[in-house]
């Protein structure tokens, strides 16, 4: 809990110093720094009921029963089995208070300009042998910092299809890496073959306008340099697919709401 | 003037291969086919990567064996030790045998290991390329019958057959030959399949729910699959064949060939079960592990048929440092 808390405080400081950035007085032509990434925010108590400047926020909610998480075999590493001491379960659809945790939600027909990376690093930890964040999102070129956290050894293996594929031990406790992927691609697995329960995914993007559902189904991608207009929203989820809607911005914020049926 | 034509010695009857070497030779036969489990093991559990360097483990040479780390670093002490046998055995062939293509057998043998060993580290830092993997594979299966072959012609039954049955040996040996190459072609297809992720592009057997013998949408997957599920039939027929022809020609082989016919029934039976149980991981080596005992055990019978139409040959298990004869 303390690590969740941790990370989403990162990221609200990262939205933040993104924020100062996205200004108008970007030095280099028509490149725009992205505001941060990944954008997961804290729950809002109701994030939908006024658009939030500069913002696209919004809930994306699940319709239906909720599927019970079902026990994952951990025995093979003792480290880990230590770790969750009750045993640990696992649903790919999930939420609270019938929103729909880990959605990535992106804009689609934003201008077409070269968006610079952010200097921050999105961080991916392997912590108690489940990677946090689960779903996220960087920019092409962005630094993604892998840290192991867990007193076990784990291999850090992402399967792209588009860029370059690599495969990294991570042995020691504290251990930390740094990539980053070339080009644009939707939903690289990222996988232990180690602990062969462990994956997340990660999208590598053109633009910075996205964002990943927390556990409520909030997100909030920040959009404060974007013009005001329509644009599209593609959501994905990694076992409900994809689905796609519409939003209208004005004075750079707008609202969303979504319900996927389970 | 003419050419005298070479003629074989007699069969010896002094000094065979000693019983040690005879044992050491069926121990890194039984070791190879253990270490061939083990590495259906690595593919079986998705295991290949969890080690993501080589020749160390993590920089280890003994990291934790925790999770699928406990199936590849053990694939891998497994290879080690059965590498160390066969530098055992590729010496000690060259110490005290007097035959020299034994001899030679011997450091291909060696070979074949250092190029295994190698063709396993190259896939784990090339990320499991299939035709690297492939090819670990297919040497897996070539060692384990130099293995074999080693291993017989160590036994009485190569010095005391020779040539004993000349009429009925060639076309047995013909069948024999005729099997051997269909197992090994049909283990080229299934290693192609499961490096492939291919194993369940047809995911039923033998017909869907609905009767069909095909998915609705075929794919390259689903050609590769139903390519060593379609050669199972003939790899059957060819088996039966032989373990036929070999029983009727050369009696004495029947309880081989005859166990040559069980084994291809069981692994076409386990073929199955590894659809039914959708890759089940220790059903699925253990439906490797067995292609590769069909193999050894067709091609032991085939050189079974072949040495009794071949001519002696002086076998003899020298004492180190003693005189050696030389064939």
């Amino acid at each position: 809990m303390l690590r969740n808390s941790a990370l989403v405080l990162s990221f609200v400081t990262a939205i933040a110093c993104g924020d100062s950035l996205a200004s108008d007085d970007v030095p280099v032509a028509e490149t725009k720094v992205a505001a941060a990434a990944p954008a997961v925010v804290a729950p809002a108590k109701n994030p939908a009921a006024a658009p939030t400047a500069g913002a696209v926020t919004g809930t994306i909610k699940a319709k239906g029963d909720m599927p019970a998480p079902e026990a994952v075999d951990i025995s093979s590493d003792p480290v880990c089995a230590g770790m969750h001491e009750g045993g640990l379960s696992h649903s790919t659809v999930r939420g609270e208070n019938g929103g729909l945790a880990d959605v990535f939600v992106q804009l689609t027909g934003v201008p077409d300009e070269r968006y610079k990376a952010p200097d921050e690093a999105v961080e991916l930890d392997q912590v108690g042998c489940e990677y946090v964040p689960h779903v996220f999102g960087v920019m092409k070129k962005q630094d993604i910092k892998i840290i192991n956290s867990d007193d076990t050894l784990h291999n850090i293996h992402p399967t792209p299809s588009v860029n370059r594929e690599f495969n990294v031990g991570m042995p020691n406790k504290g251990m930390e890496i740094t990539k980053s992927f070339k080009k644009a691609e939707d939903a690289i697995t990222f996988k232990c073959d180690v602990h062969t329960w462990m994956k997340a995914y990660c999208f590598v993007m053109e633009h910075p306008y996205f964002g990943t559902t927390d556990a409520s189904g909030a997100f909030r991608i920040d959009t404060s340099d974007l013009p005001d207009g329509e644009y599209g929203v593609k959501m994905w989820h990694e076992s409900l697919g994809s689905k796609e809607g519409k939003v209208k911005v004005e004075g750079g914020a707008a609202t969303f709401e979504m319900t996927w049926e389970l | 003037m003419t050419r005298d034509r070479p003629t074989a010695p007699a069969p010896t009857t002094g000094a065979v291969v000693s019983p040690a070497r005879r044992r050491f030779g069926f121990a890194l036969f039984g070791a190879t086919l253990f270490l061939i489990f083990a590495g259906a093991e690595v593919k079986s559990r998705e295991a290949g990567l969890s080690v993501p360097d080589w020749p160390k483990s993590y920089g280890m040479w003994m990291p934790p064996m925790v999770g699928n780390v406990f199936y590849e670093h053990g694939h891998r002490m497994v290879a080690a030790t059965v590498g160390f046998l066969t530098l055992v055995l590729a010496f000690w062939v060259q110490a005290v045998e007097s035959r020299a293509w034994v001899r030679k057998l011997g450091w291909v043998a060696l070979g074949a290991v250092i190029a295994q060993g190698l063709l396993g580290g190259i896939t784990v830092i090339y990320l499991l390329p299939t035709p690297v993997s492939m090819a670990h594979g297919a040497l897996a299966q070539t060692f384990l019958c130099i293995v074999a072959w080693m291993a017989y012609s160590g036994t009485g039954e190569w010095r005391r057959v020779a040539g004993a049955d000349p009429k009925a040996a060639p076309s047995a040996f013909r069948a024999g030959v005729t099997a051997v190459a269909a197992v090994f072609l049909q283990l080229l297809l299934g290693a192609w399949m499961r490096h492939s992720e291919a194993g369940l592009a047809v995911p039923f057997f033998p017909v869907s729910e609905s009767g069909a013998f095909l998915p609705e949408v075929v794919d390259r997957l689903v050609v590769i699959h139903m390519l060593h599920r379609g050669f199972a039939v003939v790899v059957a027929v060819l088996v039966l064949r032989a373990a036929v022809v070999v029983a009727r020609r050369l009696p004495a082989l029947r309880l081989h060939a005859s166990a040559c016919g069980l084994l291809v029934l069981a692994q076409g039976t386990l073929g199955a079960y590894v659809v039914w149980h959708g890759k089940a991981p220790v059903i699925t080596s253990v439906h490797v592990v067995t292609g590769a005992a069909l193999l050894a055990l067709t091609w032991l019978l085939t050189l079974r048929a072949w040495r009794r139409g071949a001519t002696a040959e002086v076998v003899t298990d020298a004492p180190v440092g003693g005189v050696l004869e030389r064939a």
